[in-house]
């Protein structure tokens, strides 16, 4: 069936622990007209809840209580809805969920119907925080806007060609099988969307370039290759614990120390689990914040901001050693996200060094950056460095928006 | 003549060096490890296996030496205090050293006894290097650091380039990693258990900890359970099914699937090992392969080295003959040189005795 | 770990066999008693056990010590006491070791294990072998007050080492033996030149008993109470004579909804309600004792009454032991004993020890001549226990272990 060119509005729903951002993106033009944030959504804290919503460029805050991701979305769409009182052009005809996990279910964008709802729901547990939270979402569109399609697109999908000799852990087949153990990959959406970005930015047929794409966020981070615009490998595993130090997550480690750690202490796996997730990283070694920024605000006064700091570094170094040895010559490097945007010092120190496989920062370039996609790399340089600042809801957009017109599900 | 003397759980194992003559081969024994525990006549068997002759020092390969042995360490009384310290990281093994060593040490008064650490060569390593990303208090508290292994061999192998970069891969019953950098470790594969780093025939390599949490908490495993599986049930064993040593499992690389696929994901395991050691080091000089499998793993040594040769590695095409113990593999062009140690361990030994007796005592 | 607490139990096979040849060739009876023992610690000693001691009360302790001062484990076995009929009868069966003696070749060989293969332990090892008479505990009593008085605070638990299958037994009924006393003026039954007719005067209580014994609680774990007359005594034959007494001596096993007050109390009303018509009578019921005097002159009245017990299986000395098992090839579950008494009641029930009970062989055999374990299974017994030991007091061994290295 050939492809049309029709119009959407997709209305992205990208949910954090305690965050819901959306976007009303206008397809193919990939115009956002319409977008917010709802924080601090389901916390107590110090700062008040509130929702910061923009039409075309103008900002309003509206502080409101909001107890829970449902109650955040209600109140986002009776804003939408009074905005389309005054402007008509101002709708949406499609919600897409970024759903972190679906297990071995799903590997491309879906369509939201009955049988799709059940499986997801199976997949509850496999991320614990993010997916009740987004099922919970998707759930309460599928009720309330029963005629509104819903599409979920997945950060794991990106991540379906990630080959068996990198996807596959060294355990007894038999429970790899059983327990459908392997390199799942998260972050797909941003790493797709930077790696296309960067493609576009430096004029380079995707199909032909090596990319490694760093999101290094205040939360989460990850590194992934991408060899002709398909993910060959990933620091994130079949969790998001593996992989690179995090905020609050330790990244690689020795197994041992999780039986020693819960043997010596006599912690259960609960509790070792917590440790691991929300107690290590820069958290465990620095301890007052597991923000990298505040580490670098500290290096000079304090010795362990600078350890924190160096093993943060380190680690994501390490990755890009790995993969450009698997990708043999490394045409693009991205760095994105919060950290990957906002600290220069973090470029810096990551690439330092590094002339031997190709990377060399151009340092005033990375000093005097502010915003906006920028290429960083020294003019000797083999691979471009560049930054893209991600973003997710316009990849959802795209996704979605791809899956729409294949499937010709439009009148 | 020179005692080089390794225990596992079920046996010791003997080399005879003549100090004089270092080409020949050693005289090799083994003794049952209950037998000699109990023996009555042990320094009788062990001189009549050394055809009479004096022994000038025995030197004993300890797989751990924790933070109290840095270094090599002649044995006195004290020596025993420290190593029952370490008895906590080790179980099952510092015990029984304790009671071998001990043997040696009364059956053998007066001949110089040193114990030489797998772990001594990265205490040279900046501690910034040995941490996790775990609470830092209860990482000190605990002494949860990376310990290294296989320092013996990586220690030998970097100190035959005293300036540079080199990555040395030790073949055993674990392989190791080490990348160091004018003799000075930066890096090492496996830290503080033997579950970190490149896979072995039956432990895991690095996996993601999730995974542990997974079958613990949601499919109900216990520690026990799990450590049992990742240590002795995982690795090339898991993956293909066969029960074989590598040196055989790697015939049947082009003919298994599952076999082919393990060596794989081994060769991955070794590509991130040596990523991270290019990384860091900025560059690379020199890699060597080492240890007791390294003759069996050639094509896959020959493997991983094609893989990477566009960082300039040009390597010789194989059979790869020639009788030298450290053997070129790569061409004389090569902007990156590589080469084989085809040293035993115990020879290894040898020679760091040799190099102490004569700081200690003496010349004749 | 396994693979080598394996080999160092089969290491120490033939060892074992010899012992177990020797022990089975020994009956102990009162008279040969420190013959038996001796032949014990002497074992122990030759294992290297790093001390061995006996009490007055002809407890055995062998201890294994600890690498650390944490809590200890304590493996009990018990020793009967044979009456002459019963050494008899034990010398006529002519190989293989039965069950009370391969309790004690099995905690005393798994210790062994534990010293010959340097595994460190947390705490001490402590090897009990508690000599018991019929219902009487006074060998488990006199240890804990005395010897490992100074060490009840700091135990991790106590093993004991019974037939269970191979399963991890979590309890057991309580035994006890009183006493009716019956006093007094009985004239009912009495017969003209014969004098008084003693089971006629006895049988309506006797058949009251009988019926009560039918109506008895049970346990969903451990089955039903019962009820035995285990021996009646008379004495007095002149009618009207308040010096007149029987006494009916029952044997009782109870489960935990009941206690001794309790059941002395029925009892009591049984046998007013048998006797009412009968004003010139007293009643009175009471536990049985017995005087014991052991081999070193130690002379103590012994109370017969078992308590019963029962261990949660939730509880983590429970669980780890049964997972010791699992993990390693034992098809082991949780069970109770419905027929034997051990030494339990007193650790878990008086001291609140947790306590559970492992050995092999089952105990519906006991008693009924096929007693007999193989060496196979003594074998088996050695290397579970063994399990049992590394999984509660050995030094962790995640980290760097063995020859995986």
């Amino acid at each position: 069936m050939k492809s049309k060119i029709v119009k959407a509005n997709i209305l992205t729903l990208n949910c954090g622990s305690s965050s819901l951002k959306y976007k009303i993106i206008r397809m193919p033009d990939e115009e956002c007209f319409v977008e917010g944030e709802a924080e601090r959504v389901g916390i107590k804290t110090q700062g008040e809840s509130l929702i910061s919503h923009s039409v075309s460029g103008k900002t309003r805050i509206i502080k409101t209580e909001l107890g829970n991701h449902s109650i955040a979305l209600r109140k986002i769409l009776a804003l939408i809805k009074s905005d389309a009182q005054k402007n008509k052009e101002i709708t949406f005809d499609i919600f897409a969920h970024r759903y972190v996990h679906p297990g071995n279910f799903f590997t491309k964008p879906v369509k939201i119907n009955k049988p799709v709802l059940k499986k997801l729901k199976e997949t509850l547990s496999l991320a614990a925080i993010h997916n009740p939270i987004t099922y919970g979402l998707i759930e309460f569109c599928y009720k309330e806007y029963e005629t509104v399609e819903q599409f979920a697109v997945f950060d794991t999908a990106f991540h379906r060609s990630i080959p068996p000799e990198f996807s596959t852990y060294a355990l007894p087949a038999k429970i790899s099988k059983k327990y459908g153990l392997k390199k799942i990959g998260f972050h797909g959406i941003s790493h797709q969307y930077v790696t296309e970005e960067a493609c576009r930015f430096l004029k380079r047929n995707i199909k032909f370039q090596k990319v490694i794409s760093c999101h290094l966020g205040t939360g989460g981070s990850s590194v992934c290759a991408i060899n002709r615009g398909k993910s060959v490998n990933t620091s994130m595993g079949f969790t998001p614990l593996e992989g690179l130090v995090m905020n609050t997550r330790c990244g690689d480690l020795d197994l041992g120390i999780i039986f020693y750690i819960m043997s010596k202490e006599s912690f259960s796996p609960v509790e070792t689990e917590n440790i691991l997730n929300k107690k290590s990283g820069i958290l465990g070694i620095f301890s007052s914040s597991s923000d990298l920024r505040d580490v670098v605000d500290n290096i000079g006064a304090d010795p362990r901001a600078k350890i924190a700091f160096d093993m943060y570094a380190r680690r994501v170094k390490d990755y890009i050693g790995f993969y450009a040895l698997i990708l043999k010559k490394t045409d693009i490097l991205v760095f994105t996200d919060s950290l990957g945007v906002g600290v220069p010092l973090l470029r810096e120190s990551i690439c330092d060094n590094m002339a031997f496989l190709g990377i060399s920062l151009d340092r005033e370039k990375n000093q005097t950056y502010r915003n906006g996609i920028c290429e960083l790399s020294s003019a000797q340089a083999q691979t471009k460095i560049l930054v893209v600042p991600t973003n997710e809801e316009l990849m959802i957009a795209r996704e979605t928006y791809k899956e729409l017109t294949e499937n010709d599900t439009r009148h | 003549m020179i005692l080089v003397i390794d225990t596992n759980l079920k046996e010791v194992k003997f080399w005879v060096f003549k100090e004089n003559n270092t080409e020949d081969p050693p005289v090799f024994f083994i003794k049952d490890l209950e037998e000699v525990r109990l023996s009555k006549t042990l320094r009788k068997d062990i001189l009549g296996f050394t055809g009479g002759g004096k022994i000038n020092a025995i030197s004993f390969r300890i797989l751990f030496g924790g933070d109290f042995f840095a270094k090599t360490s002649l044995i006195t009384p004290e020596f025993f205090v420290k190593l029952d310290k370490l008895t906590g990281f080790f179980p099952f093994y510092i015990p029984l050293m304790l009671a071998i060593i001990k043997i040696f040490y009364r059956e053998f008064k007066g001949v110089p006894k040193f114990a030489f650490f797998e772990t001594s060569f990265f205490s040279g390593m900046r501690e910034e290097e040995k941490y996790y990303a775990i609470p830092y208090e209860f990482q000190k508290n605990n002494k949860i650091k990376k310990w290294g292994f296989h320092g013996i061999f990586h220690e030998a192998n970097s100190g035959m380039f005293h300036r540079g970069k080199c990555i040395s891969v030790v073949f055993d019953k674990q392989t190791t990693v080490c990348s160091a950098n004018d003799g000075r470790p930066v890096s090492i594969s496996l830290g503080f258990t033997p579950l970190e780093g490149v896979m072995s025939r039956t432990s895991c390599g690095d996996l993601d900890p999730g995974i542990v949490f997974y079958l613990m908490n949601i499919q109900g495993f216990s520690i026990y359970k799990i450590d049992d599986i990742l240590k002795n049930e995982s690795g090339f064993l898991g993956l293909t099914g066969y029960d074989l040593e590598l040196k055989d499992l790697v015939k049947f690389r082009g003919k298994d699937r599952n076999v082919r696929l393990a060596f794989d994901i081994y060769q991955a395991q070794l590509l991130k090992c040596i990523g991270e050691g290019i990384s860091i080091l900025g560059g690379l000089d020199n890699v060597i392969f080492s240890g007791s499998e390294v003759s069996a793993l050639v094509p896959v040594i020959h493997s991983l080295l094609k893989k990477i040769s566009f960082l300039g590695i040009n390597t010789r095409s194989l059979p790869w003959i020639g009788k030298e113990e450290v053997f070129p593999i790569t061409s004389e062009e090569s902007g990156i040189k590589a080469c084989l140690n085809r040293m035993s361990l115990p020879k290894v030994i040898l020679y760091a005795t040799v190099n102490l007796i004569c700081k200690k005592l003496p010349r004749r | 770990m396994k693979d080598l607490i394996k080999a160092k139990a089969r290491g120490l096979s033939e060892s074992l066999i010899k012992f177990s040849n020797r022990i089975a060739d020994c009956s102990p009876g009162r008279s040969n008693l420190q013959e038996f023992t001796g032949m014990i610690s002497g074992e122990m000693k030759n294992l290297d056990f790093d001390r061995v001691t006996s009490d007055k009360a002809g407890n055995l302790i062998g201890i294994i010590n600890g690498y650390e001062k944490k809590d200890a484990l304590i493996l009990i076995s018990h020793l009967d006491i044979l009456s002459p009929q019963d050494q008899k009868t034990e010398a006529a069966l002519k190989s293989g070791v039965v069950k009370f003696k391969a309790g004690i070749v099995s905690s005393i060989y798994a210790a062994a294990l534990m010293k010959r293969a340097l595994f460190p332990l947390t705490g001490d090892l402590i090897v009990c072998c508690v000599p018991r008479l019929e219902c009487c505990d006074f060998g488990i009593r006199y240890l804990f007050e005395n010897y490992l008085k100074s060490k009840l605070k700091k135990i991790r638990g106590v093993v004991l080492c019974e037939p269970t299958d191979f399963n991890i037994c979590l309890g057991h009924k309580g035994r006890m033996e009183y006493e009716i006393i019956v006093k007094g003026s009985l004239n009912r039954n009495f017969l003209e030149n014969r004098g008084i007719n003693m089971l006629g005067t006895m049988f309506p209580l006797i058949n009251e008993l009988e019926k009560f014994s039918k109506q008895l609680p049970s346990d969903s774990n451990l089955g039903f109470s019962n009820l035995r007359i285990k021996d009646v005594r008379y004495s007095g034959y002149q009618p009207e004579d308040e010096r007149n007494e029987f006494r009916v001596v029952v044997d009782r096993v109870f489960i935990p909804e009941e206690n001794l007050a309790g059941i002395l109390n029925k009892a009591k009303a049984i046998a007013k309600s048998v006797y009412k018509g009968e004003p010139d009578v007293t009643i009175n019921t009471a536990l049985a004792k017995e005087k014991v005097k052991t081999s070193a002159g130690l002379e103590l009245v012994s109370e017969k009454e078992f308590k019963p017990w029962i261990m949660e299986s939730y509880h983590p000395f429970a669980l780890d032991s049964l997972k010791s098992l699992t993990d390693n090839g034992f098809k082991s579950s949780f069970g109770y004993w419905k027929k034997i008494i051990t030494e339990g009641s007193y650790t878990c029930a008086e001291l609140e020890i947790p306590t559970l009970g492992f050995g092999a062989g089952s105990e519906d055999s006991v008693g009924s001549g096929a007693e007999l374990l193989s060496l196979d299974e003594l074998e088996r017994t050695v290397y579970g226990l063994g399990l049992i030991i590394q999984r509660n007091i050995g030094v962790p061994t995640f980290g760097w272990s063995s020859d995986e290295i």
